[in-house]
């Protein structure tokens, strides 16, 4: 993790809705052709799984998520924190050696581009509506889904893990904008 | 406001989209080769029509990725949607 100081300095919680700044988490974006047979299967043995090929979805085993941003590009996070100190990226250092370096795809380290709000609470969906036009309770977007979408203008990635389990991905320097605003909106609800 | 169904994502809200122009413009093969009316002719002459247009449109608060879009540029009643290099069903 680079020596850097996130905007997020405390816990929010307003009755049973509360947010709290998930760190430091090791997120990558792997980009590449799935139809490469080659590709397919270097990440797919890297990774333990095979990458999700349906929009919006997602797989997961104990230590990564993987998550559909579109048809050839991945965003894979590690499930646990990893160590705060460290600037050293396990699962970088195979996919580059195995993926970038034999030009079957892109791995690009993003892990301090994103902050992940973690949202849990019943009224998360309620929040978000408020300030996105994309639809919550659409039949497709069930558990483990993934979703990029705007909120309140900014662009944000949103993964439901349950109803009331969300993680919130958003660049870092909007961050403390898009934290003010969820803060202020989860009083209204 | 209108929806935009993705051909990677699905249905989504048009605010998610930007528009990039006409589709289907093939840039000459010998641009040196032509004159200046005709280089023009190609870079800034647009259609636009009420009725049927094909367009590029872009998800870009989505998956980012670029496809082609039928549209009825007098109702906003979209046709048909197909990815880049496909041609439009008539
Ligand atoms: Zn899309």
């Amino acid at each position: 993790m680079l020596n850097f100081i996130s905007p997020i300095t405390e816990s929010h919680t307003y009755n049973n809705f509360s947010m709290s700044e998930k760190t430091p988490i090791t997120k990558i974006n792997l980009r590449g052709d799935l139809e490469n047979k080659d590709f397919a299967s270097k990440a797919g043995k890297i990774l333990g799984m095979i990458l999700p090929n349906e929009a919006c979805t997602t797989s997961t085993k104990e230590k990564i998520t993987c998550m559909w941003l579109g048809p050839n590009e991945w965003l894979l996070v590690s499930n646990d924190t990893i160590d705060k100190k460290s600037n050293n990226h396990e699962l970088e250092r195979l996919l580059f050696k195995d993926i970038s370096k034999t030009n079957l795809g892109a791995v690009t380290n993003v892990s301090d581009h994103y902050t992940i709000f973690n949202l849990s609470g019943s009224n998360i969906f309620e929040i978000l509506s408020k300030g996105s036009p994309f639809d919550f309770d659409s039949e497709y977007f069930g558990d483990n889904k993934v979703v990029q979408t705007i909120l309140n203008h900014v662009d944000v990635t949103i993964h439901r893990k349950t109803k009331e389990n969300v993680d919130l991905y958003v660049r870092r320097s909007f961050s403390d904008y898009l934290w003010a605003w969820i803060k202020d909106s989860s009083r209204f609800i | 406001m209108f929806i935009i169904k993705c051909p990677y994502c699905g249905e989504r809200d048009h605010s998610e989209f930007n528009y990039g122009g006409e589709a289907h413009l093939v840039r000459p093969k010998q641009p040196t080769e032509l004159s200046d009316d005709q280089w023009a002719e190609y870079l800034f002459m647009r259609k636009n029509i009420k009725g049927l247009q094909y367009e590029r449109w872009n998800h870009s608060h989505g998956c980012r990725r670029w496809f082609n879009v039928s549209r009825d540029t007098s109702t906003d009643k979209i046709h048909s949607v197909y990815k880049i290099g496909e041609k439009p069903s008539k």
